[in-house]
């Protein structure tokens, strides 16, 4: 007896894992939503800076593959590498910023997707990297033996991404709510008569643009010693997309809208894919997918909370019907 | 950007351009081909790049949204002219009586170009229509969105399947007893096979290996095998499909520049383009005119589909992901908006990407186009044949 | 507090999915989680493997009716970044206590990064790249194959090209996204070299579908023999295009070019292809004839490829590891664990030929060489020494 439909079994495993996604791209849409929904630019290059973050944190652990997992060493090298790929994805940021960010509108999505596919050949073709192929990124906390083990480990990282999720949540709270935040806002609304009150536009958008950057390479950083094994092929324009496409779900400007949105699509994904619904819904899957991005933006073309973030809606409700 | 950098970027081109140039005159490059055939390999492949551009370049005129699903009307023209090809039998028709074929391919064409121009409509109105106002980012999306989904769709419906598969080319076809003997040849017959799958697929099975000549002892096996269905395989010629590639794209081009210049329909778009508000005060059918530029960028796509598949030799539902992109930079270099420039952008990206692949490294070619693209954008943002940025305050 | 959290996520979700039936214990078959490219690029490979798989169960079910097992497939359509989470489900939540995948070695390296953590043997039908038996740092030890390795299969080709081609000068064509094909090449390019020879390299992408500029570069060399070291939909799309700027040059290759899609996909050619693999259907070996014929009674006359018998003979590892490991467990359910031990060191007879699972835990095996002209002759058996 076989079948192509085998009973699928819920177990705490597939949660957890779920719950990884949820935060790696609740962390990456955080990150683009400083760039697109505060800062008003228009970027389809997001992976690219995910790419660099997860691939100068994996060299680096690669580098230490001789680390007792677990030990002293081994927690210092996954923390270095952590700011090690925040650096150099902002370095990147910065690199890519100066220049493009003179460019408007479509014309600076166009520059930062070009962008994302350079960062993605430059490394196919960089041996030093694995090349095309995979680069293996050692087990530096933790090196699960059996699914127990990797039931720790899971938990584990589930613990990591949420805080750092937490982290780069508040601090983009804090930026946006600071005079800086203001100021990036005002070019996103309007960057001439932002220009025109003495608002050095270029500058702000440039920080704006390299903290983003920063914070997905956080995000790859995360990514590859949870993966343990990275290749281009995970970075590729579909990731930008896809991040973006929480973005914009959760809606530009949103903080809670967009972790709000990055649980519902990566959850979505996964019960699609796990063919919980039956089979013939999980062979069509990509098909859903898809119907499901037209449809979200057909409807509700500005997100599933707009502006606003959860609270609001909350204390909107708390005063009653005066505010609408 | 310092005026130094700028002055380095701006001479590079022209440095290369020499190069080429010296290169060319040079001759030889190795092996008997000279610089002059990767010219008109380049030509060939940049042809193929401007009829997807065109698609790109007017919708982006038009309604400034970069229409990620254009690729996806590529690839749904090649296969409308995959089905016409392979059911009109053109596997069974003998290349020296050249008219057959050539109707087949008209007819593939003009399904082609039909089929890709009505799934744009219907996209167009499906889609676009409804989400034209709700901003770029959110239209963005929604391509990128039709264009997983008419890929994935493609991969599931039955009758296309997410394998490639390769492109029906002319055979020559005889009956067993027709063949003179002795006569060398390849001896193919159809049969009918059932795929893993379960779906009834129609294969050649070779009955006959190559080097061997219809003897009579073979004809008999042929014979005993039932083999009525007996052939020998022809093809078109590369010359042949590259020429007839590169004068459709001049004729297209023509038409096209006509269209636009010279009749009614051309003028409401050129006026939509400028302006939609004010066009559609003066009594332009906005959407009509929006459906329109649709259709027409379709229309192209699929030609461009079939041209594309034709030479190569196959297709598959990820046929339209690679020209797609590679003409979406095609139509950014040449100045998106510009129907000029997006024939220039095709050429020049298809000559220079087979130039590059030829000359310095076939590693690092697909960097290239983005490389350009890139320095294109920093220089000239409006592209090469762009008209000048001016930002309405 | 944490366990009953889990217990009712948990809880919820099944309710949500209306499944989650607790496996009986009298009816706890074996689970063989299978990941192979049943779509996309390399199809043919994984629907193949399949088919073979499948004749073979068929046959085990009657055969020992006291071995329970389930096979639970799944498509990770040709693409690499699909093959770690669906490796993943098949262990977590199809409780899969051996998985058998995939073909393209790059593909197989994601499965096996998560089965050495899960703890779960791997057993690949076809992927040839040394690594994955070498790098046990990376992939564990817990990795075997039914196919020879690339060291292997690029060697005998370099002695074939130098032998029997009598070349002096060979160009390769490589893609670097693919470990099989970066790793074919090298091992052909020092057996080449080491026998007097020079190879020059040049690569693709299979992203990209228009090898004209490559294929007129690669003519313009001047080589007595080309090597494509690569798949098949690359490889058939080239030999077309190659009609003119090739003439007259040998064109070689590894098991990637074993697919029925090879030749419709390369058209009308003169080329002479050859290239290694484990199995011919064309070959008279009364086993692998009898294979035949019970595939083609099965596929409606199709012949069946290498995958396919390279499935056959995986389905049958299986099996023959879990008999073994069942004495080892007394009789009850194998372990993962015991599998293992059992695949180690494992003596049949395939179709493939006979297959002994050495320390590389990999069998040593005779490659065919396969001439591809018109449709794919037996050329050549060579024994390994």
């Amino acid at each position: 007896m076989w079948t192509l439909a085998a009973e699928f079994q819920f177990s705490w495993l597939w949660v957890a894992e779920v719950l990884v996604g949820v935060a790696l791209y609740a962390m990456l849409a955080a990150s683009l939503n400083l760039v697109t929904g505060f800062g008003g630019m228009f970027s389809l290059g997001h992976h690219g800076f995910f790419a660099v973050g997860a691939y100068a944190a994996g060299w680096m652990a690669s580098l230490a593959a001789s680390v007792e997992p677990g030990s002293a060493a081994g927690w210092a090298v996954f923390a270095a590498s952590a700011v090690f790929a925040v650096a150099a994805s902002a370095a990147a940021g910065l690199l890519v910023g100066l220049p493009c960010l003179r460019l408007r509108g479509d014309y600076l999505a166009i520059a930062t997707l070009a962008f994302g596919e350079i960062v993605r050949i430059v490394i196919q073709n960089t041996p030093a990297l694995g090349g095309s192929l995979e680069l293996n990124v050692p087990r530096l906390v933790m090196r699960p033996r059996g699914l127990a083990e990797v039931e720790s480990f899971r938990e584990l990282f589930l613990v990591v991404g949420v805080a750092a999720l937490a982290v780069v949540l508040v601090v983009i709270r804090n930026i946006v709510r600071s005079a800086h935040g203001r100021a990036v806002v005002s070019v996103r609304e309007d960057e001439i008569a932002s220009e025109l009150l003495g608002v050095p536009t270029t500058r702000y958008k440039v920080r704006a643009f390299v903290l983003g950057a920063a914070f997905a390479g956080l995000a790859g950083w995360y990514y590859a010693h949870y993966t343990g094994s990275i290749a281009p092929a995970n970075f590729d324009m579909l990731v930008g997309i896809k991040i973006l496409l929480i973005v914009v779900l959760g809606g530009l400007g949103s903080l809670t809208g967009t972790v709000l949105a990055a649980a519902v699509l990566v959850g979505l994904e996964r019960l699609l894919q796990s063919g919980v619904f039956g089979e013939d819904l999980k062979r069509w899957m990509q098909v859903e997918y898809a119907l499901i991005l037209i449809l979200v933006m057909l409807l509700r073309p500005h997100g599933l909370l707009g502006r606003f973030e959860l609270g609001d809606l909350f204390r909107r409700r708390a005063r009653g019907g005066r505010a609408a | 950007m310092s005026p130094r950098l700028r002055l380095l970027l701006q001479a590079l081109p022209a440095l290369a351009l020499g190069y080429v140039v010296v290169r060319m005159l040079v001759g030889d490059v190795g092996g008997g081909t000279t610089l002059l055939d990767y010219l008109s390999i380049g030509v060939t492949q940049g042809a193929i790049y401007a009829f997807v551009a065109l698609g790109y370049t007017m919708v982006y005129g038009i309604i400034r949204l970069i229409n990620f699903a254009h690729g996806e009307f590529f690839m749904a023209g090649a296969f409308a002219g995959y089905f016409v090809l392979r059911d009109a039998g053109i596997e069974r028709w003998a290349l020296p009586q050249p008219w057959p074929v050539l109707l087949a391919y008209l007819a593939a064409l003009l399904a082609a170009a039909l089929v890709a121009g009505t799934l744009a409509l219907v996209a167009e109105a499906a889609c676009y229509r409804p989400i034209r106002k709700a901003g770029r980012v959110a239209a963005l999306l929604t391509a990128v969105g039709l264009s997983l989904l008419l890929q994935n769709l493609a991969r599931q419906w039955p009758a296309i399947g997410p394998t490639q598969r390769p492109w029906p080319a002319p055979r020559m076809w005889a009956a067993a007893d027709e063949v003179p003997s002795p006569a060398d040849a390849h001896y193919y017959e159809l049969k009918t096979f059932t795929s893993p799958t379960g779906e009834r697929v129609e294969r050649e099975k070779p009955v006959v290996f190559k080097g061997a000549t219809m003897t009579p002892a073979v004809r008999q096996r042929l014979a005993a095998e039932g083999g009525r269905n007996v052939f020998r395989k022809g093809e078109l010629s590369r010359t042949v499909v590259d020429r007839s590639i590169v004068l459709m794209l001049a004729a297209a081009a023509v038409g096209l520049w006509f269209l636009v210049q010279r009749t009614r329909t051309g003028k409401a778009m050129r006026a939509v383009s400028e302006d939609m508000a004010a066009a559609r005060l003066m009594g332009v059918n906005v959407d009509r005119v929006i459906a329109a530029t649709f259709f027409l960028g379709a229309f192209l796509a699929g030609l461009g589909g079939v041209a594309y598949c034709a030479k190569y030799g196959q297709v598959d539902p990820l046929t339209g992901f690679m020209p797609g992109l590679k003409a979406f930079i095609a139509a950014v270099l040449g100045g998106i908006g510009s129907i000029p420039g997006a024939v220039v952008g095709g050429l020049f990206l298809g000559v220079s990407e087979n130039l590059f692949a030829a000359e310095v490294s076939t590693e690092w070619k697909d960097v290239l186009a983005f490389v350009l693209l890139v320095v294109v954008l920093l220089l000239k943002p409006t592209g090469l044949m762009g008209r000048p940025y001016r930002e309405k305050v | 507090m944490r366990r009953s959290l889990r217990a009712a996520t948990v809880a919820v979700l099944a309710l949500l999915g209306g499944v989650a039936t607790p496996a009986r214990a009298a009816d706890d078959p074996l689970v063989v989680g299978v990941v192979l490219p049943m779509s996309g690029d390399n199809a043919t490979f994984g629907q193949e493997s399949w088919n073979g798989l499948q004749i073979a169960a068929k046959e085990l079910e009657g055969k020992d009716p006291s071995f329970a097992f389930k096979l639970v497939l799944s498509d990770e359509q040709s693409k690499r970044e699909q093959v770690a989470p669906q490796t993943k489900q098949l262990i977590e939540n199809n409780g899969a206590s051996i998985v058998v995948g995939s073909v393209a070695s790059s593909n197989t390296m994601q499965a096996a990064v998560v089965c050495k953590e899960a703890g779960i043997p791997l057993l690949t039908p076809a992927s040839t790249n040394d690594k994955l038996t070498a790098e046990t740092e990376k992939y564990g030890e817990d990795v075997f194959r039914v196919c020879f390795k690339d060291s292997f299969q690029g060697t005998m080709l370099g002695r074939f090209a130098w032998k029997t081609l009598h070349a002096k000068k060979a160009v390769a064509l490589v893609d670097k996204g693919q470990a099989y094909s970066v790793g074919l090449s090298e091992q052909f390019t020092r057996e080449f070299t080491a026998l007097g020879g020079k190879v020059e390299t040049e690569y693709y992408t299979s992203a990209d579908k228009d090898y004209t500029t490559l294929v007129q570069k690669v003519g313009g060399m001047k080589p007595e023999v080309i090597l494509i070291s690569g798949y098949y939909p690359q490889a058939g799309p080239m030999i077309k295009l190659s009609k003119d700027a090739w003439k007259g040059v040998p064109i070689i290759g590894g098991d990637g070019l074993d697919s029925p899609d090879l030749l419709p996909l390369a058209g009308e050619t003169d080329a002479q292809v050859y290239f290694t693999s484990h199995f011919v259907a064309s070959d008279e070996d009364p086993v692998v004839q009898g294979f035949v014929k019970k595939y083609q009674e099965a596929y409606a006359g199709a012949d069946p490829g290498a995958m396919a018998a390279l499935g056959y003979d995986a389905m049958y590892a299986v099996y023959e590891a879990a008999k073994k490991a069942r004495a080892a467990a007394g009789g009850g359910k194998p372990t993962p664990k015991q599998l293992s031990a059992a695949l180690r060191g494992l003596e049949f007879t395939g179709v493939t030929g006979k297959i002994v699972i050495g320390p590389d835990r990999t069998p040593r095996k005779a490659v065919v060489i396969v001439k591809a002209s018109g449709a794919f002759q037996f050329f050549e058996k060579i024994q390994p020494e």
